[in-house]
């Protein structure tokens, strides 16, 4: 009997077993195929708008800024500008008020200083952790003991490196410019206020042990997100954020209603770390 | 009308073309699911549909680095199901052993007065639905019984047609290797079934 002849009697008893004509449920198959027809559509220009503004874009998002810019411009050409009313006269008596140019350019360069402290103190209390943190630390180190378990540990950031928490939810931010930890907060790259901190913020999680695990995911995932348009696994929330590991995968879903979610593949040692610092969140 | 390979769906897939991964999809997701679901069995059912959902998730995101590379695309298919299908048993905590002890000695075999029920079996084209269904009911359970090794290369072989050489491939294993978990699998299953079903009558 050949080697690749299958035994009849066994074969004809698999053809006739209950299960013979079994296929995947309608609504898995549904999932699957809507994350393959995701995996190859290109997503909408307002969707990668949104993702990534203009100066992440690249040259096409830059034009295509431009040019809308120009076809605004072009409405207005032609028309007058807005008339501005003269400024009273002061009193004879009262000092005249002095605003040179250079005082209202500090003052707004004040007003992004004390926006940007916000987003910097966020990352302060890891930042602090990490400098205790030798360098080189393995990822997957559980916290000492005699630390207080709330604060998830953080690898140690490389000679030079940004705080990368600020800047974690998108490859082009790995590039960002390097700040000192230890100094006095200095403003951060533009593309950071728009990073995984503004959205912790939005979220209610801002300069709170979670959302330094949800800074910590995104720079663990690294733009490995993906859109899962399917039902998620059960979800554990961080405020409004429900996060899920699945097997070598995590999950995130954003808001309520519409939910909006996203996974994303995991090394076992990465997903055995978040997984405890999420964890000591409780 | 030229109907198009696997290993053709799947280039055009990985160029960007969905309607070509539905017609792969269609082409093999009922024989992918019902080999997840026998190979992780009743202990494991309740993991079947991730298990199967993973398998493709890791295709789509593989497609762009697929290459044919001699394995069929099935082989391949199934390969990537049988990992997850061992990656899950193992973090639920089962015991998962991929080799069987296939270099013992004494390699087991079922006595004559094992074997002799099974001879009375009907011819396999038979028109006896009835009795095939309960073969079949019985087969499934048999099945059951069986090193999760042994399980995979008797269904790769009977229930979705790879050959002694491809079931080597998607196992990681040698063809005579490969081989021999096959006849194992089948002897013993034919016990199982011989015994359940004396005279070739079912019960």
């Amino acid at each position: 009997m050949s080697s690749d002849a299958r035994d009849a009697h066994l074969h004809a008893a698999l053809r006739h077993a209950p299960d013979a004509g079994l296929e995947a449920p309608a609504a898995l198959s549904a999932r699957i195929r809507a994350a393959a027809h995701a995996a190859v559509r290109p997503a909408p220009w307002w969707q990668r708008w949104r993702a990534e503004p203009p100066w992440r874009l690249g040259a096409s998002g830059a034009f295509a800024t431009f040019a809308l810019a120009g076809v605004i411009g072009l409405l207005w050409q032609g028309e007058p500008p807005p008339v501005q009313a003269p400024e009273p006269l002061p009193a004879p008596d009262a000092p005249a008020p002095s605003t040179p140019p250079s005082a209202d350019a500090s003052a707004v360069a004040a007003e992004v200083r004390a926006k940007a402290a916000v987003p910097a103190a966020t990352p302060t209390p890891p930042v602090a952790r990490r400098e205790r943190a030798p360098a080189g630390a393995d990822r997957a180190a559980p916290p000492s003991p005699t630390e207080p378990p709330a604060d998830p540990v953080l690898p140690a950031p490389p000679p030079g490196a940004a705080p990368a928490a600020v800047a974690a939810d998108a490859p082009v931010a790995k590039e960002a410019a390097p700040a000192t930890p230890a100094a006095a907060p200095a403003p951060p790259p533009l593309q950071a206020m728009t990073g995984a901190p503004e959205r912790a913020r939005a979220l209610g999680l801002a300069a709170t042990p979670a959302g330094a695990w949800l800074a910590d995911l995104e720079r663990t995932v690294a733009g490995g997100w993906r859109a899962e348009p399917g039902e998620p696994p059960p979800l554990r929330r961080l405020g409004a954020v429900g996060i899920a590991f699945d097997g070598d995968r995590v999950w995130r879903c954003d808001g309520e209603a519409p939910r909006v979610c996203r996974s994303a593949p995991l090394q076992a040692p990465a997903a055995q770390r978040l997984r405890k610092a999420l964890d000591t969140l409780r | 009308m030229h109907e198009p390979s696997d290993d053709e769906l799947m280039r055009t897939f990985a160029a960007g073309d969905a309607a070509a991964f539905d017609r792969l999809y269609a082409r093999h997701q009922g024989p992918l699911y019902r080999f997840v679901r026998r190979l992780l069995g009743t202990a494991a059912v309740a993991q079947a549909d991730e298990v199967f959902q993973d398998t493709w998730l890791k295709l789509i995101d593989g497609r762009a680095r697929w290459q044919p590379q001699g394995a069929a695309f099935r082989t391949w298919l199934f390969t990537l199901a049988h990992h997850r299908a061992v990656d899950c048993l193992r973090r639920g905590g089962r015991e998962v052993s991929t080799t069987t002890g296939d270099d013992d000695p004494e390699p087991w075999e079922p006595t004559e007065l094992e074997t002799g029920a099974w001879q009375a079996w009907p011819a396999p084209e038979a028109e006896d639905r009835t009795f095939w269904r309960a073969a079949g009911r019985r087969l499934l359970d048999c099945l059951e019984g069986l090193p999760l090794p042994q399980k995979t290369a008797f269904l790769l072989q009977h229930e979705d047609g790879l050959s002694v050489a491809e079931i080597g491939q998607a196992l990681g294993v040698g063809f005579e290797t490969a081989k021999t978990r096959l006849r194992y699998a089948v002897a013993k299953l034919r016990t199982c079934m011989g015994a359940y079903l004396p005279g070739g009558q079912p019960t």
